[in-house]
């Protein structure tokens, strides 16, 4: 099921990317403008809280700039800009030596479980904002857990989406969405009762 | 009662339930109070975290990366388009070198190299094949000439000595 506001988007994404490959340089700052946070948000999904986080968004947006004439629209550009962005990202990962099976499938965890780094229970006496409240249960998931939340719930891209994104199975996508989801209803628990009391 | 499985209640939350499972998990669903909890536990969280903007890029991302994507144009051309700008002396240099070497081996005396192929056994109206050769008694028979053409013996005919 495409989301109402995905396919506005993407319609604005297509006219953009003709008018790029027509000759239009304007049309990518465009397209940038759209996507820079997104991307920005994605890279930190995939890498944690990086200092280098906005300077890899760049490189990724030159990668853009430079394969966007041989984009063949196979897929939405969506999901080909994050394909794109998680190969720069394996690649810094790589020079860092941290060469990681991030999309591999297991990423870490032998049970596929996400990890429960996130403070559950201070959620409760802390009095921070929500906002900061979710992304810190976020920040808690592992990188998979959190590209598989991100990609669904921020970016509403389907089941195949995220697979082709992610270059995982589309069963890993399901089981993954699942279980980050099942942790951060477990996590948010306290904030959502809140949330909900007048 | 079967409850929904793990990733029925995402496929559900998501709209990527078969259709042909959508009005079983419905019913499912609207009859089964543990189920429908699960569920909106699921939907809670995942709203939660939607309602979250995402964390955004400095002010001036665009204009630096426009900048920097301006640089690389630049710098581009004189490095990798320019197939009529003069090359790196080094390269001049090479090709000479390359080019005269190739002039001496050409232009010696006595001509050009003789590709291997031109040293087969070869008659003065076509090639040799075994009833052919079988007629010939030696070079010397008439109506064989040794044309500078004529017969030209392989190597292999050397080795065996087949008498040609």
């Amino acid at each position: 099921m495409e989301h109402p506001d995905r396919k506005e988007l993407i319609e604005l994404e297509n006219s953009l990317i003709s008018r790029f490959i027509g000759g239009d340089a304007e049309a990518f700052a465009g397209l940038v403008d759209i996507y820079k946070d997104r991307v920005h948000q994605f890279i930190l999904c995939i890498l944690g809280p990086d200092r280098e986080a906005e300077d890899i968004a760049q490189e990724v947006f030159i990668q853009i700039y430079k394969s966007l004439g041989a984009f063949r629209r196979e897929s939405s550009f969506g999901t080909w800009a994050y394909s794109l962005t998680r190969n720069v990202c394996r690649r810094r990962l790589r020079d860092r030596g941290r060469e990681a099976g991030l999309f591999s499938g297991d990423d870490g965890e032998s049970g596929g479980e996400p990890r429960d780094a996130a403070p559950s229970v201070e959620i409760k006496f802390e009095n921070e904002e929500t906002g900061k409240i979710i992304r810190a249960a976020v920040d808690g998931l592992s990188p998979l857990h959190r590209s598989v939340i991100f990609l669904s719930c921020w970016e509403h891209l389907s089941y195949k989406e995220i697979a082709a994104a992610l270059d995982i199975p589309i069963g890993t996508v399901r089981s993954r969405i699942h279980n980050a989801l099942a942790a951060l209803s477990t996590r948010l628990k306290p904030v959502l009762a809140e949330e909900k009391q007048p | 009662m079967k409850h929904l499985a793990d990733e029925e209640f995402t496929d559900h939350l998501l709209g990527e339930t078969a259709p042909g499972r959508r009005k079983e998990t419905a019913a499912h669903l609207h009859a089964c109070p543990a189920c429908r909890s699960r569920l909106a536990a699921l939907r809670a969280a995942a709203s939660a975290v939607a309602a979250v903007p995402p964390a955004p890029v400095s002010a001036d991302f665009t204009a630096k990366l426009m900048a920097r994507i301006g640089e690389g144009e630049k710098a581009a051309p004189a490095e990798h388009i320019g197939i009529f700008s003069w090359p790196a002396p080094w390269k001049l240099v090479f090709a000479a070198c390359a080019l005269m070497l190739f002039a001496a081996a050409f232009f010696r005396p006595g001509g050009a190299p003789v590709p291997a192929t031109s040293r087969i056994l070869y008659l003065a109206d076509g090639p040799a094949t075994p009833v052919r050769l079988a007629g010939l008694v030696s070079p010397a028979q008439p109506g064989v000439e040794a044309k500078s053409g004529g017969i030209y013996f392989s190597d292999s005919c050397r080795t065996a000595g087949c008498g040609l």
